[in-house]
C-alpha cells in the first residue's frame, strides 16, 4: 500500500476522462427528481450503495488480481443498459491511456484487445501504482460521489458549501460501501443492486438533444 | 507529407507512447471565444488546402455537435472526416486538464480514415485563458474578431500571449464596430513580442491563405525536426 498513491488515484483532477459525465444525473435533474442539496444527497447514497458497490467491488476483484476479463463480463451482466456498459467501456480506455503513461510496463487490456470497463481498468491502475485492493474499493466509491456531486454543482448551480457539506456527510456512506466488498471469492460473487431509476436516466439521458454531460 | 513510413517517428519507447512530433499527423488547435470565427477558419482551411494535404477535423462542442453538423453541411471535406467531441460542462477542460476524450477522437479518425497529415481540433468557444495541452496539438491558433472591440488583444490573457499564431476576424465589418485595426496590430505585438498575428476576413476562403500558409511552414518544420 500507498498512501501517496490512493491519494493520486482519489484525486478529481486525474486525467481519466469523468468531468464530461454525470452517469445519469442530468436527466434526473432534468425530470426534477433531483432539484436541490438534499435530494442530491439522496440520489448519491442510492447510487453508491447500488451501482456503486458493483463497482467496488469490481474494481476491488481486479486490484487483487482476479481474472479481468471474468469481472468484466461479470460487471456488464450486472449492467441492463447498454448506455452504461459503453459509458463504461470508453471511460475504461481513458483510464488505459493514463496508464499507458504511469506504468507503460504494465499495459492494462483485456484478452481480445479491447479497454476494460472502467471499474476494471481503475482496479488495474490502481494495483500498478500501488494501492491495495481495500484502498482500490475506497477510491472507486469516493470518485463516484465526488462526480455525481460535481456534476450536480454544475447542474444546479447550488452552493459549493453544500455540496462540501454533503460529501462530508456521506463519509460513513462511502466507507461503508467499500468495506461492504471485502470477503468477495470471485468475479461471479460481484453483486448486483439493482438500481433502476439510473439505469432509465442514462438511457434517457442520451437521447436529450441539449444535454450538458455526455452521459 | 505524412510521416507514417518514416523509421523515426516511432515512438514505443520505454517512457510509453507519449506525444512527439512527427507521430501521426500535425495537430493544430483553432481556440477563442465564442462566434469569432473558429468553424469558418476551419472550413476556410479545408476548402484552401484539402487538395494536397489530407485532413481530419475534431470538434468540440458544449453539449451539441453543432460546429461538426456546419462543417459537414457546407461539405468542405468528407463527413466521416469530421468528429465531435461533447465536453460537458467545461470546454478547456477537454483540451488542457483532461486531454482524452480528444486524443481517442483523433486516435479513433486516424484509424479509420488515415493515414492523415493534418488534423484540425477547434475548441468550444470559451474566454481569453483557454490554451491547448501540448499533449493534444503541436501548434495552437487563438481567432479573435474585431466585434468583440479592438480591446481585446489589450486585454491578454494566455491565449492572447501564448498561441503560436494570433489570428484577427471579421475585418471586412471594423469600420461598423469602430474597431482600429492599427490600434489591435500595435497591442497584439505588444503582447506577443515574436509571435506573429494576421488580420483576416473569412466571408470567402480565400481569407484563410495566410493562416493556411504558416500552418504548411509549421508542417515543414516539424517533418523536418522528425527527420533530422
Ligand atoms: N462579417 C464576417 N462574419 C464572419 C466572418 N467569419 C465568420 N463570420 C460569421 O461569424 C459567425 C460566427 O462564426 P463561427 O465560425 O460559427 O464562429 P465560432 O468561433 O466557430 O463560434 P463557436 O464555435 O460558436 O464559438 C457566423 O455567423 C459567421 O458567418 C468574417 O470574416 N466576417
Ligand atoms: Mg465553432
Amino acid at each position: 500500500m500507498s498512501l501517496a498513491a490512493l491519494l493520486l488515484l482519489a484525486d478529481g483532477r486525474l486525467p481519466d476522462g469523468t468531468h464530461a459525465h454525470s452517469h445519469g444525473l442530468e436527466h434526473a435533474v432534468e425530470r426534477g427528481r433531483v432539484h436541490d442539496a438534499g435530494s442530491l444527497a439522496d440520489y448519491v447514497t442510492c447510487r453508491l450503495w447500488t451501482s456503486g458497490r458493483t463497482d467496488a467491488a469490481a474494481a476491488r476483484l481486479a486490484a487483487a488480481g482476479v481474472d479481468p476479463d471474468g469481472i468484466d463480463d461479470a460487471w456488464c451482466v450486472r449492467t441492463p443498459s447498454a448506455v452504461a456498459r459503453s459509458t463504461a467501456r470508453s471511460l475504461g480506455r481513458s483510464l488505459v491511456r493514463t496508464a499507458s503513461h504511469l506504468v507503460p510496463e504494465q499495459p492494462i487490456a483485456r484478452s481480445d484487445g479491447r479497454p476494460p470497463v472502467q471499474p476494471v481498468a481503475f482496479g488495474l491502475l490502481a494495483t500498478a501504482i500501488g494501492c491495495d485492493p481495500p484502498e482500490t474499493a475506497l477510491a472507486t466509491v469516493h470518485g463516484m460521489a465526488g462526480t455525481l456531486a460535481a456534476a450536480g454543482l454544475r447542474l444546479l448551480s447550488l452552493d459549493p458549501f453544500d455540496v462540501t457539506g454533503l460529501l462530508h456527510d456521506l463519509r460513513p456512506d462511502v466507507d461503508a460501501v467499500a468495506a461492504s466488498t471485502a470477503d468477495l471469492g470471485g468475479f461471479d460473487d460481484l453483486p448486483h443492486a439493482s438500481t433502476p431509476f439510473a439505469e432509465v436516466d442514462l438511457e434517457r439521458q442520451a437521447g436529450m438533444p441539449n444535454r450538458l454531460f455526455r452521459s | 507529407m505524412h510521416r507514417h513510413d518514416d523509421p523515426h517517428s516511432h515512438h514505443e519507447t520505454a517512457d510509453g507512447p507519449a506525444r512527439a512530433r512527427g507521430d501521426g499527423a500535425f495537430r493544430v488547435g483553432i481556440g477563442g471565444p465564442v462566434g469569432t470565427g473558429k468553424t469558418a477558419l476551419v472550413a476556410a482551411l479545408c476548402a484552401v488546402m484539402s487538395d494536397d494535404v489530407r485532413i481530419g477535423v475534431v470538434t468540440n462542442d458544449i453539449y451539441t455537435t453543432e460546429d461538426a453538423d456546419t462543417l459537414k453541411r457546407r461539405g468542405v471535406l468528407d463527413a466521416s472526416r469530421i468528429v465531435a467531441v461533447e465536453t460537458g460542462c467545461c470546454p478547456h477542460t477537454a483540451i488542457r486538464e483532461d486531454i482524452t476524450a480528444n486524443l481517442d477522437a483523433i486516435e479513433d479518425l486516424e484509424e479509420r480514415e488515415g493515414p492523415l497529415d493534418l488534423v484540425l481540433v477547434e475548441s468550444g468557444g470559451d474566454n481569453l485563458t483557454l490554451t491547448f495541452s501540448t499533449g493534444l496539438v503541436d501548434v495552437q491558433l487563438f481567432v479573435l474578431d474585431v466585434a468583440g472591440g479592438d480591446k481585446v488583444p489589450r486585454k491578454g490573457g494566455p491565449g492572447v500571449t501564448r498561441s503560436d499564431l494570433l489570428v484577427i476576424n471579421k475585418i471586412d465589418i471594423a469600420h461598423l464596430v469602430h474597431a482600429d485595426l492599427g490600434v489591435m496590430e500595435r497591442d497584439a505585438a505588444m503582447q506577443r513580442g515574436d509571435r506573429p498575428t494576421v488580420f483576416v476576413s473569412l466571408n470567402e476562403a480565400e481569407g484563410a491563405e495566410p493562416v493556411a500558409s504558416w500552418i504548411r511552414s509549421q508542417m515543414a518544420r516539424s517533418t523536418a525536426a522528425a527527420t533530422s
